[in-house]
């Protein structure tokens, strides 16, 4: 009986490790099912649409921009033509493969440029975006670890992201609260180095073809003090683009 | 009226026809306008000078898959306007057949030209594009030894090219491989320059492989005096742009194929940005037929001056910093130099977009290097530009 026992408490440790283990990885399943049904919910698997985009500097000086974009393979390759100001009227971006390729556009040289992927950490136009966010969702499985976090909300899941050892990304970490109905997020918190640095708002959500789309996007830049506010003046989905839509080509029409 | 005037007159007037004649209710205009003010110390004499420019842009798209578009520029020039080549040479004469040449004159005019006018079509497999049109090869950002048709101003290299009379082929073979085809005539005909170029991706890199013809000016000695001569010259090249380590590199080559005169041009760079978001660059550029360190003849800098070498000299590097210090003012430094007779220039660059489409830059530059060398003959310079787009 005491050999029973013995061999009991011998391979306990084993049994909780193990049972902790099988705990985690359920946890870590739900986080992904989670984060499979927002990407789903979020990103069609294509679009096409003309967005606005207002930056408010700390000074509450204004400037606006309107761009045209188009979205393949849930915003893996995503194409933005600037249509105003005229400062940078056709300038365009071609973004492939979750953002690893980018070619610029300059319309009074006509030049195409490509740009390395370390180019993704500047500023989109000087917005509070950079390229790095327009990228695709499939970067946060790749760069990340995901968990399921306390949301303290009983209206939202709280996904949290860790970035892995080797990922090329700006933030270290970034939270999304996901909203329990719809699988939409309300908000994503951006961290570097652990600070706090800027939290996109997901505002008048409302469906388009079916999928809940935000009308209303506001990056707050919490280092700078500055705003960049993002308006959908109008959206399609399930387009059907050309085989050679997401190419150079097109870029510079 | 003065006769500048009327001559501007006539032109306006011309270019306002031809502008309506393409159906004014289809054409987009647009464009910028833009104040220069420099300041310049050469050889212990300093010079202001300047020029405001109008560019005006426009764009139509008669027919489905067709568009002209084009600029006409309109520019005034103020201060200084009559120069003397000789004052950026470090001889005092030179020697024209045993002639000596005290001065080479230069003189800026206010001037309205159709920069770029052309027609582009878009067909199923390809494009087609003809008229005065920009064009931009290779992937140098400071050289593009691949651009046959352009030379950049160290300066300011992404400023806007002149214009160039051709006609391009587009071809896309398949979705990343494409062969592009560039006939540029002279006036007569007679020496054109072509280039063709296939170009795809291998991984993260874009890459081309070229073909190009042109007469091409090479330098040669008569006397112990080098004088210049046009020959006609076959080329290859290729250029690559891509990505290493989370480093952006890119390099591009053309070099002649004639046995009897090697010569080319080879540029090299490297990119990275930091993750608070300061650009750094660094690239290199080589021209075989650039004066070599101890021969430099007013032959090199009359081919230079006159646009046909891309270099004075051999060996050069060009570097960039770069940093967005808000939403609204960038800060820049460029450091480019000749490594043959070590000459530099130290720029740093200020600019500020005052309001939504007006931009302010301020310029300064500051050179070392002796006073006969290509950078050092020029000790500072100062330049504010302003430009407000519509």
């Amino acid at each position: 009986m005491v050999d029973h026992y013995r061999k009991i408490t011998h391979y306990l440790p084993v049994l909780i490790a193990l049972f902790y283990g099988l705990f985690l990885h359920s946890q870590t399943l739900s986080a992904i099912a989670i984060l499979d049904s927002m990407t789903a919910a979020m990103q069609p698997v294509s679009a096409k649409g003309k967005m606005e985009q207002e930056i408010i500097s700390s000074k509450n000086v204004k400037r606006v921009f309107t761009f045209e974009y188009y979205s393949e393979n849930n915003g893996e390759n995503v194409l933005i033509r600037y249509l105003e100001p005229r400062k940078v009227k056709n300038n365009a971006f071609l973004i492939k493969n979750n953002g690893e390729d980018i070619w610029v556009y300059f319309p009074r040289t006509r030049r195409v440029r490509k740009l390395a992927s370390h180019a993704k950490k500047q500023k989109a136009q000087g917005s509070d975006f950079s390229y790095e966010d327009f990228s695709g969702s499939e970067n946060w499985k790749e760069d990340y670890t995901v968990s399921l976090g306390e949301s303290g909300e009983r209206e939202t899941y709280l996904l949290e992201f860790h970035r892995k050892e080797k990922a090329d990304v700006t933030y270290n970490k970034q939270k999304i609260y996901v909203d329990k109905r719809n699988y939409y997020p309300h908000q994503i918190l951006y961290y570097e180095e652990n600070s706090h640095v800027k939290t996109l708002e997901f505002k008048e959500i409302s469906e388009i073809q079916k999928y809940p789309t935000a009308k209303r996007m506001i990056m707050k830049n919490h280092a700078e003090g500055s705003q960049t506010e993002m308006r959908v003046l109008t959206m399609e989905y399930n387009i059907k683009f050309d085989e050679s839509f997401f190419s150079e080509r097109n870029l510079k029409k | 009226m003065s006769e500048n005037i009327k001559y501007l007159w006539r032109k306006s007037t011309l270019y306002l026809f031809l502008l309506l004649s393409t159906g004014l209710s289809q054409v987009d205009f647009f464009g910028y306008m833009e104040t220069d003010y420099d300041w310049l110390e050469v050889k212990e004499s300093s010079y202001g000078f300047g020029y405001n420019k109008l560019r005006l842009d426009y764009e139509s798209y008669p027919v489905e898959n067709v568009s002209i578009r084009g600029n006409i520029n309109f520019q005034l020039y103020h201060g200084k306007t009559s120069w003397d080549a000789l004052d950026f040479f470090p001889f005092d004469t030179l020697n024209n057949n045993g002639d000596p040449v005290t001065t080479i004159p230069i003189t800026f005019s206010d001037n309205m030209f159709l920069d770029n006018v052309y027609l582009a079509t878009t067909f199923s497999g390809f494009d087609f594009t003809i008229g005065k049109q920009p064009i931009s090869l290779g992937s140098g950002y400071a050289w593009n030894p691949l651009d046959i048709f352009n030379r950049k101003e160290l300066v300011d290299p992404t400023y806007e090219q002149p214009g160039v009379n051709a006609l391009r082929l587009e071809y896309y073979i398949t979705g990343n491989l494409s062969a592009d085809f560039i006939y540029s005539p002279d006036t007569n005909f007679t020496k054109p320059k072509v280039m063709i170029q296939l170009k795809s991706q291998y991984g993260s890199f874009d890459y081309s492989l070229n073909a190009a013809y042109k007469y091409h000016l090479y330098p040669y000695w008569e006397d112990a005096i080098a004088v210049s001569t046009h020959k006609r010259t076959r080329f290859i090249g290729g250029s690559i742009a891509g990505e290493m380590s989370d480093y952006g590199i890119w390099g591009e080559a053309l070099w002649s194929l004639s046995s009897t005169d090697s010569q080319g041009e080879i540029s090299l760079g490297i990119d990275h940005t930091f993750d608070n978001g300061l650009y750094t660059m660094l690239e290199g550029f080589h021209n075989s037929l650039g004066a070599e360190k101890d021969n430099r003849q007013a032959a090199h800098y009359l081919n230079y001056f006159s646009g046909e070498s891309k270099s004075l000299m051999q060996n050069y590097l060009f570097g960039l910093m770069s940093k967005q210090i808000n939403d609204y003012i960038s800060y820049s430094v460029f450091l480019f130099g000749n490594l043959d007779d070590k000459s530099f220039m130290y720029a740093p660059q200020l600019s500020w977009e005052i309001l939504q489409d007006v931009t302010l830059s301020v310029f300064t530059a500051f050179s070392s290097g002796d006073t006969d060398s290509e950078f050092g003959i020029q000790n500072k310079s100062f330049r504010l530009r302003m430009r407000a787009y519509f």
